[in-house]
């Protein structure tokens, strides 16, 4: 057998089971895992080591069958048939019978497979037992329980995998593989074994207890009290987001670099380095010692804190999916599904994570929508940091009122690409997973990975984009670059010239639209137009890129159109009509 | 392996539809003397009914919405929305074009 067949291990399992904590706790890694259908949108690879030999650890995206009917589980049929080491299927303890089919299916693959049936603990809350033995019995291989989220199970289950990977001799491995006659070819069949099987293993005779948790899930998902429930919750959220974002940033870090910091930035350089170009690039209008740190670190990442704080919560709550059903009949009016609210809710966050989470929607027509919306008008957090920065000491409402122009441009923009694209709105077959109070330590690692993606992916790149503006704006290149679209901002948008700098600025960060506004001293009306104009502009170069290789470049230069023109021409209607008012 | 159940397509479903409306106002006419099959989108909350037959969608069967299984429906989003069902103590959201393609054990006369 060529080595490196048999080094592959798979993890298979239908959505939502806790693949990726398995991945996670066997690799080390650090994977997003979450409270519903589709967080892993591509396979994954890890190392493991077992007995000082490596092995690569695949988390393949949740798959209920392996009848190929869509691309994830496309992606696990291709790998099984490239011949793994081992597979470990989990199966959902919740859900056994149709785990228990996935679990035939890829029996009758032939190739060596470890069961393990995770969310044990959920099976007890429940007052059912499950007779694991019994099912090892039946189905001729040891069958594991295991609690991921807690690491139970998880010894058993590499003991296992070094008995099938590590033994010489064939037959060791041999006893792992299923008997001749689980042989069976077809659907009805199958279901009808994995019934059988799952009845013969469960005992559901214990006295059955409805909890609190199970009331909650029930009664958010009913249309009452489940719509004033979603109005209040999203509300806490949102309002928690900009309170404590701006909370952490007016008492904590703006303070500490005002202070503690950029005093003696400032007076080194000032002593160090001569009056002329250097010193400005390094802290003059652009100088990105200060704006660098400033700008990043004091106004952005408290909200990249709270927001993807509140986001963690709700993700692992299992809240999404309901949410996603209450507003379905109204995500239906502009031609989307509802769930497409779990990645424009992610957009919010970051585009790029939002529009690869859009592979988890039902067709190409529905991902195209929703991507585009996302950069078209959801404001990255960053983004919306810079909003709060720039509007809120005018006043909230402002703030509030470029959200409501956003709102709106979704809708209507996604309502106009559903009129305009082929295809009708695909059907809502959706499973709502149990409702879980969060887990502190898992969500408290998420919000500590993603913070820690900001700090070593985003903010290191919002650095050196600020540090070649600051290089563009000394040289004189920034001006030259900004003469160009001049007559568009002054004479049409009526903003002062060196508002042009923002925009160009802006491709690279879609925060770097606003921020420069800061100083610029504008009017209520300027200010509110240029953050328009910001919103609706083009998503920063990351974007692009993702958009490039999710779809196509016809896709991506569409984009780029639309985005460039909705926002020059909402800007200037608005400041006409402001204009008039004000 | 799919041929075998009926195939679902926004086609045939526009068709049913209209089978179906004509059907209501006959229904309406000659009182009791029509009967027909009892659907998803039709079945009152809280009551448990087996499934007759079901349009071919791949994510039914491992939602445990196979023939014969029991199935009761728990909410109802307004506006068209999707139908909330359980089958088995697990939980999906249908849209309200697949739940009236899902017919069920008994009639609808009868269940009155």
């Amino acid at each position: 057998m060529p080595k490196s067949k048999s080094e592959k291990i798979l993890l298979i399992g239908p959505p939502n089971v806790g693949k990726s904590v398995f991945f996670g706790q066997l690799t080390g890694l650090e994977v997003r895992v979450s409270n519903y259908a589709g967080t892993t949108v591509d396979y994954r690879e890890g190392q493991l080591t077992l007995s000082g030999r490596d092995f690569t650890l695949i988390d393949v995206p949740g798959t209920y069958t392996l009848d190929a009917s869509n691309e994830a589980e496309e992606i696990a049929v291709e790998m099984l048939n490239q011949e793994p080491g081992a597979v470990i299927c989990v199966l959902d303890a919740l859900n056994l019978e149709s785990s228990l089919y996935l679990l035939l299916q890829i029996l009758e693959s032939g190739v060596p497979v470890i069961p393990v049936i995770n969310r044990m603990d959920l099976l007890d809350q429940k007052n059912y037992q499950l007779d694991v033995k019994l099912l090892s019995r039946e189905l001729k291989l040891p069958v594991l329980p295991a609690v991921a989220v807690e690491g139970q199970g998880l010894g058993e289950l590499t003991q296992n995998l070094e008995k099938i990977l590590l033994s010489e001799n064939k037959s060791g491995s041999e006893t792992y593989r299923p008997d001749d006659n689980l042989q069976i070819d077809n659907e009805e069949q199958r279901w009808r074994q994995a019934e059988n099987l799952y009845h013969k293993v469960i005992n559901k005779e214990g006295e059955q207890k409805v909890s609190t948790r199970e009331k909650w899930g029930n009664l958010l998902i009913q249309p009452w009290p489940g719509f004033p429930l979603a109005a209040v919750i999203m509300s806490i959220f949102f309002g928690l987001v900009v309170g404590a974002g701006m909370g952490i940033r007016n008492f904590l870090l703006l303070p500490f670099f005002e202070r503690l910091i950029f005093p003696p930035i400032i007076y080194i350089i000032e002593a160090a380095v001569s009056p002329g170009v250097i010193r400005n690039i390094l802290i003059g209008e652009y100088g990105f010692l200060i704006k660098g740190l400033e700008w990043p670190l004091a106004l952005v990442f408290p909200y990249i804190i709270s927001f993807y704080s509140g986001l963690s919560l709700l993700e692992d709550s299992g809240y999404l999916p309901r949410l996603g059903v209450l507003l379905d009949s109204i995500f239906a009016r502009i031609g989307l599904g509802g769930s497409g609210i779990i990645p424009l809710l992610l957009g919010y966050g970051c585009a790029i994570p939002g529009i690869t989470a859009t592979r988890a929607l039902d067709s190409y027509r529905e991902r195209l929508i929703v991507s585009t919306v996302i950069c078209l008008s959801v404001p990255c957090i960053a983004q919306t940091g810079a909003f709060i920065s720039l509007l809120a000491e005018q006043s909230i409402l402002v703030v509030l009122a470029l959200f409501i122009f956003s709102l709106l441009f979704l809708g209507l923009s996604a309502g106009l690409m559903s009129r305009f694209l082929e295809g009708s709105r695909p059907e809502t077959v959706v499973e709502i997973p149990e409702l879980l109070w969060p887990r502190i330590r898992v969500v408290g690692k998420k919000i500590w990975l993603r913070i820690k993606n900001f700090l070593v992916g985003g903010e290191l790149h919002m650095i050196y984009a600020i540090a070649l503006a600051a290089v563009l704006y000394e040289t004189g290149v920034l001006l030259y670059l900004g003469r160009l679209i001049q007559p568009v901002v002054t004479g049409w948008l009526r903003l002062p010239a060196e508002a042009a700098n923002p925009l160009i600025l802006g491709i690279v960060r879609r925060e770097l639209t606003v921020l420069p506004l800061l100083e610029m001293n504008l009017t209520s009306l300027q200010l509110f137009v240029a953050a328009l104009v910001g919103l609706f502009y083009v998503p920063c170069i990351a974007v692009f890129a993702v958009l490039n290789s999710e779809f196509n470049l016809k896709v991506t230069g569409l984009v780029l159109f639309i985005t460039v023109f909705t926002s020059f021409l909402l800007g200037g209607i608005v400041s006409r009509l402001g204009g008039l008012f004000l | 392996m799919a041929a075998r159940r009926k195939i679902y397509t926004a086609k045939n479903h526009q068709q049913r539809s209209q089978k179906r409306k004509k059907h209501r106002r006959g229904h309406k006419k000659s009182g009791r003397q029509t009967s027909r099959q009892l659907t998803l989108d039709e079945l009152e909350c809280n009551k448990k009914c087996k499934i007759a037959c079901l349009p071919d969608h791949p994510r039914l069967a491992p939602l445990g919405l196979r023939k014969g299984k029991s199935i009761q429906v728990k909410a109802r989003q307004p506006w068209g929305g999707p139908v909330l069902v359980e089958v088995d103590g697990r939980r999906a959201a249908l849209d309200r074009r697949i739940a009236r393609l899902i017919e069920l054990q008994g009639d609808s006369d009868a269940e009155k």
